[in-house]
């Protein structure tokens, strides 16, 4: 492999400082575990491969470390279970912060949690006791990450959605992908102008950037100015105005960024079981309907035709289930402005005639066999993206947007969200840039549920408008979009998800239902997902959600938002780093009482990020009040199906067509019941 | 190392270990590959960490357990350090009691649990009490080469 070897050199350069000739050796090893036991035999064993080791026993002086020297380490192995943060919030956050490489270790084999540790990003998991030999390879992951960040930026987003899609899609780790992307950006250094710099070793070195929250904020500011499809890394970076930026920069970040939104709307759709995703997606879509354009969700609800009562059941299903709901990283509501209101109006047209198409509906919905108006899809979609957009703002907002979360779920969503939304995340931000794809994913999944029960309560439902970031989703959103237990979209965990652009794998196999997931209709839901992770990418690309895309986006945004809100659920669970823990790291989401406990214990001070994937989570959790729907699946954490269920609901009475025609079967849950 | 009486000793109490399924053979003789030259009292570290952690996360697990309401989050945390850390030192009947007390955790019974608890601390307090003796004894050996 010609780049390997390039990189290689270039590598060891780069990480040792001229080490060149003994690579691996030297290579720079964070290790985190809070066993001393552990702790130290690992860093017996990594010192005799040659490695230099520096070990700490918390995540929090972990990433102190690593922010304080952003260069200073090739590659973090972190135990999953630690005290002050949990490891997979971790990993989400080293791999948006600084892009490193992360192995995951454990003593728990369980195979929800090594799945866990892929979709979050971690580049290998590994089950204690741990051997030299499982170390010994670990430059691998530094190298293969090296060559993907510098394919990823010859290929950029200028290429075109396929490409970005394909990179991601071909996970970083692995061999299979490498060699896929690695195809691609071979063809794609031929042509970019780009190849000249590559080949320069520097670019391999170059120091990371460091993405802040104003920097995000810039940066996803310019992908919705210049809509998702448009938003090429050039002319991303020209609108942003950065001195020191580089085109590559922009462009690998932009990947991340799709990558996230699109594990938002993978999340969401997970959670939901297909159902819920798609709940959330569409209220997420609402939501940021709403909030992104100012727009008075019962405007849109109007114009959807939701009926109240159906939103007001998605809601309260949503919210029922996040109790956490605060959990939303709200920072990325102010995104909304990514979403277009007008086209989640389109949507809702366009939904209309597809409602009577049940099978069509389902297709938007992920899976949700519910005849989910296409509106509804729309407007998942739409909040999908504003959630993307949103996570990466939402920190702004300060959240009205809360309240009407809190509308949807009345319960804990209520105080989630809005506490997310509140707690503007601003603060957040910066751990959560790392997440604002997957807060995206949940805020739009957060924003349609919020969509949704908006225009069943005529509530005016603005989730998003507070801020004025659509998204509400996660972030921000997490209170707006739905108070129900959506607050998954609050979670900021989501943003976990994408921590490493592995985002795109996992919301696939989320969808398909990887122990146990959910969508009944997951192949529907792959489906779409395929389809639609095209478009989503390109939709993320511009974060702006354009509604007349949306036909096709919102499929796919339902897609992306569902696992993007599965994804979410998970991360958020773990993301709740702040003391909330959701220790639902498998634990099934249904319990929407855990959950509640769990999320509502976050704060709102929570880090956009935990709040995304909290609220992510919850919001699922709480969906489904029954459990009757199928939410078993997978959604550990979330209470999907209660998304999906309720959204179904909503479907049906909207389109007069009866639970049998879900495929999911959703056919238990009662959304009638939830308080709006 | 010498062929001493204290070294012969050293190595039937060793064998015993394995024998009685207190200490994992392949992670015991792994870990003693890793020690060398530069760090020669890596394994007795080990072992002098690992019951001191050991006793430690036992107390808070026990702690957790009797609290009311059960400290939920606190026994998952130790039950999970527990069992990384003895797997690592290859204790594997204490890596077995903690595994069996999580399930049983797991299930919700807090009643057999408390048994299970039980259980896991005299396998720690047997166990416990032959590693001392055997880390004294890797030190005296050591100590009398020099």
């Amino acid at each position: 492999m010609l780049n390997l070897g390039y990189c290689k050199g270039s590598m060891s350069t780069a990480s040792s400082g001229g080490v060149s000739d003994q690579f691996p050796a030297g290579l720079r090893v964070l290790v985190v575990d809070d066993d001393p036991t552990c702790l130290v035999i690992l860093e017996k064993m990594l010192r005799i491969c040659l490695y230099e080791v520096t070990k700490c026993n918390r995540a929090e002086i972990a990433l102190s470390l690593l922010r304080e020297n952003r260069n200073g380490y090739d590659i973090v192995i972190s135990d999953v279970h630690m005290p002050d943060m949990d490891g997979f919030k971790l990993l989400e956050l080293i791999g948006l912060e600084m892009d490193l490489p992360v192995i995951m270790m454990s003593a728990d084999d369980g195979k929800n949690v090594v799945m866990k540790g892929v979709t979050h990003g971690a580049c290998d998991y590994l089950i204690k006791p741990i051997r030299i030999e499982a170390l010994k390879n670990i430059w691998q992951h530094v190298v293969r990450k090296r060559k993907n960040e510098y394919l990823e930026q010859s290929g950029s987003v200028e290429e075109g959605g396929d490409r970005l899609q394909k990179q991601s899609e071909d996970a970083d780790y692995s061999s299979s992908a490498n060699e896929g992307s690695w195809k691609n950006s071979k063809r794609r250094k031929d042509e970019e102008e780009e190849v000249d710099e590559r080949d320069d070793t520097s670019t391999l070195k170059k120091p990371r950037v460091v993405w802040s929250v104003e920097l995000h904020q810039q940066f996803v500011a310019a992908v919705n100015q210049l809509g998702i499809d448009k938003a090429v890394p050039k002319k991303i970076l020209e609108l942003m105005n950065v001195p020191g930026l580089t085109r590559e920069n922009v462009a690998s970040h932009l990947q991340k960024y799709r990558l996230y939104l699109r594990r938002l709307s993978g999340v969401s759709q997970h959670q939901s079981g297909m159902g819920n995703s798609f709940i959330s997606t569409q209220e997420a879509t609402y939501g940021s309907l709403s909030s992104l354009n100012g727009l008075d969700l019962q405007t849109l609800a109007a114009a959807s035709q939701i009926p109240a009562q159906s939103l007001a059941t998605l809601q309260a299903a949503g919210l029922g289930r996040s109790t956490a709901k605060p959990r939303m990283p709200m920072p990325i509501v102010d995104q909304r402005n990514l979403f277009s209101f007008e086209n989640p109006k389109l949507r809702f047209g366009e939904g209309q005639q597809q409602h009577l198409n049940n099978g069509k509906q389902i297709n938007l919905l992920h899976g949700i066999p519910t005849t989910m108006e296409p509106k509804q899809l729309a407007n998942m979609h739409h909040s999908a993206q504003s959630l993307g957009s949103m996570n990466m703002q939402l920190n702004a907002h300060g959240d009205p947007s809360g309240s009407l979360l809190m509308q949807m779920s009345q319960q804990q969503s209520r105080g989630q969200i809005l506490n997310e939304a509140t707690s503007s995340q601003v603060p957040r931000l910066p751990s959560s840039i790392g997440q604002p794809i997957v807060n995206n994913a949940l805020a739009s999944g957060v924003l349609a549920r919020n969509g949704l029960a908006e225009s069943g309560r005529g509530t005016g439902f603005n989730p998003v408008s507070q801020s004025s970031s659509t998204m509400n989703f996660p972030l921000n959103t997490t209170a707006e979009l739905t108070a129900t237990s959506f607050a998954l979209g609050s979670a900021p965990g989501v943003p976990s998800l994408t921590s490493k652009g592995v985002f795109p794998e996992d919301i696939n196999s989320e969808i398909k239902g990887p122990g146990g997931f959910i969508m009944p209709s997951y192949d529907i839901f792959s489906d779409l997902q395929h389809h639609r992770s095209h478009e989503w990418e390109l939709q993320n690309a511009g974060m702006t959600f354009n509604g007349s895309q949306q036909s096709n986006s919102l499929q796919s945004n339902v897609d992306v938002a569902s696992s993007v809100l599965a994804h979410q659920g998970f991360s958020s669970s773990q993301s709740n780093g702040q003391g909330r823990n959701i220790s639902a790291v498998g634990k099934p989401m249904f319990s929407a009482g855990d959950a509640t406990d769990h999320v509502n214990a976050q704060s709102l001070g929570q880090p956009l990020n935990n709040f995304f994937a909290e609220n992510l989570v919850r919001v699922k959790t709480e969906r489904v009040p029954d459990a009757s729907l199928q939410t078993t699946l997978f959604n550990e954490q979330f209470g999907q199906e209660d998304l999906m269920s309720a959204l179904l609901k909503q479907q049906q009475q909207q389109a007069g067509i009866g639970p049998a025609e879900n495929e999911f079967d959703f056919d238990g849950y009662s959304l009638d019941n939830i308080p709006v | 190392m010498a062929n001493t009486p204290l070294h012969q000793q050293l190595s039937i109490m060793r064998q015993s270990f394995f024998d009685e399924g207190l200490l994992d053979h392949e992670q015991v003789s792994y870990l003693e590959t890793l020690e060398n030259e530069d760090d020669p009292d890596f394994i007795e570290n080990l072992f002098t960490m690992f019951l001191r952690d050991s006793s430690r996360y036992i107390d808070s697990i026990e702690k957790a357990l009797e609290a009311t309401p059960v400290d939920y989050p606190v026994m998952e945390r130790m039950m999970y350090r527990l069992k990384g850390s003895s797997a690592s030192i290859g204790a594997s009947k204490i890596n077995g009691e903690t595994n069996t007390l999580r399930k049983v955790f797991h299930d919700g019974d807090i009643e057999s649990a408390k048994v299970s608890l039980q259980k896991l601390k005299e396998e720690h307090a047997n166990f416990k009490e032959k590693l001392v003796v055997y880390v004294g004894m890797l030190k005296e050996a050591k100590l009398s080469e020099y």
